[in-house]
């Protein structure tokens, strides 16, 4: 589609891609959405070398490149150790947007549980830009239709310290 | 023993980009006329097909529009059977179709395109096609359906 005139005398083109996936999950993956989608629990595993718990859950220490032995909860809540607004998070994976809403800030962030050593991706939801701060508490806002996804959490929403269970 | 899953989701990644005049300008004509313009170089007096705004072996800039007939002769072609998405419509494109570098009359450069035919035993190289347009046109490469042989 040809549109808008641009200040060169062209003209702007659209164009879409949607690229589907579909791959194998794998054992370690698998367990873990296993057990979010059943459970509403997060877990991680630690790394028998160096000690570190990695969330999510992985079969082996990228940086040990030893397997992981246990399976440990984490959460529900963790800290928000990073975050980012944008204004138009066009490229939404799996999460069934066709487009963003213009008037929505998207918030991706990155997400630490009490005792991980690692964070979690993921959206940040119903918070107040004014008032997002690094080092909130943040809990998980679980879908009701489960998928075995990591978007069976919808996103994760800040909350008070007495108030941190999943939701 | 671990339900194992399998993780399915669909990236939707929308563009846009600006064209510059020359492209705009054989878009519209596209659209609005039917026709099919190319540039001509005023060095070497080849004719470009898409248009592009400098000759590449002279380095001359193109002013001068050129009509091109919507039909011409295929210098190559093939079937594809792997179903690439499509820009146009960010769909993968139903497989199997044919593709060809067709030089049409009037320009010295080939444009590649779909073609009608996707049967490998009815393609060769010299065969004469032409456009099939589209009867609602939207200003997009895809205002020409496709290219099809001409009985002759």
């Amino acid at each position: 589609m040809i549109n808008d005139k641009t200040n060169n005398g062209g003209s702007f083109v659209s164009a879409r891609m949607n690229l589907t996936f579909n791959y194998a999950a794998g054992e370690a993956a698998s367990r873990f959405l296993v057990a979010l989608r059943d459970e509403n629990k997060i877990y991680g595993t630690r790394c028998p070398s160096c000690s570190r718990l990695l969330v999510p859950a992985r079969s082996f220490c990228p940086r040990c490149f030893v397997d992981t032995t246990d399976w440990i909860e984490v959460g529900p809540a963790g800290t928000l150790v990073a975050f980012t607004l944008d204004r138009s998070l066009q490229c939404h994976a799996g999460a069934g947007k066709e487009e963003s809403d213009p008037g929505v800030r998207n918030c991706l962030g990155l997400i630490r549980f009490d005792g991980a050593d690692t964070s979690l991706v993921h959206h940040i939801g119903e918070f107040d830009v004014d008032t997002l701060r690094i080092g909130m508490l943040v809990a998980p806002v679980f879908i009701k239709e489960r998928n075995g996804s990591i978007l069976d959490i919808a996103y994760f929403k800040p909350v008070e310290a007495d108030n941190a269970r999943s939701i | 023993m671990t339900e194992l899953l399998r993780i399915s989701h669909t990236m939707n990644m929308d563009w846009r980009y600006g064209t510059s005049w020359y492209f705009a300008k054989f878009i519209r004509a596209l659209q609005d006329k039917r026709l099919i313009l190319g540039l001509r170089c005023p060095v070497c007096r080849r004719v470009y097909l898409p248009p592009r705004p400098v000759c590449g072996n002279c380095y001359a800039e193109m002013r001068e529009w050129v009509e091109v007939k919507d039909v011409g002769t295929v210098l190559a072609a093939t079937v594809v059977h792997v179903p690439i998405i499509d820009p146009l419509t960010g769909q993968p494109r139903p497989s199997p179709y044919g593709m060809a570098l067709i030089q049409l009359d009037g320009a010295d450069t080939t444009l590649n395109f779909y073609l009608a035919e996707n049967d490998p035993a009815k393609l060769h190289i010299g065969m004469r096609v032409r456009a099939v347009w589209r009867e609602q046109r939207t200003g997009t490469l895809s205002d020409i359906v496709y290219f099809k042989e001409v009985s002759s």
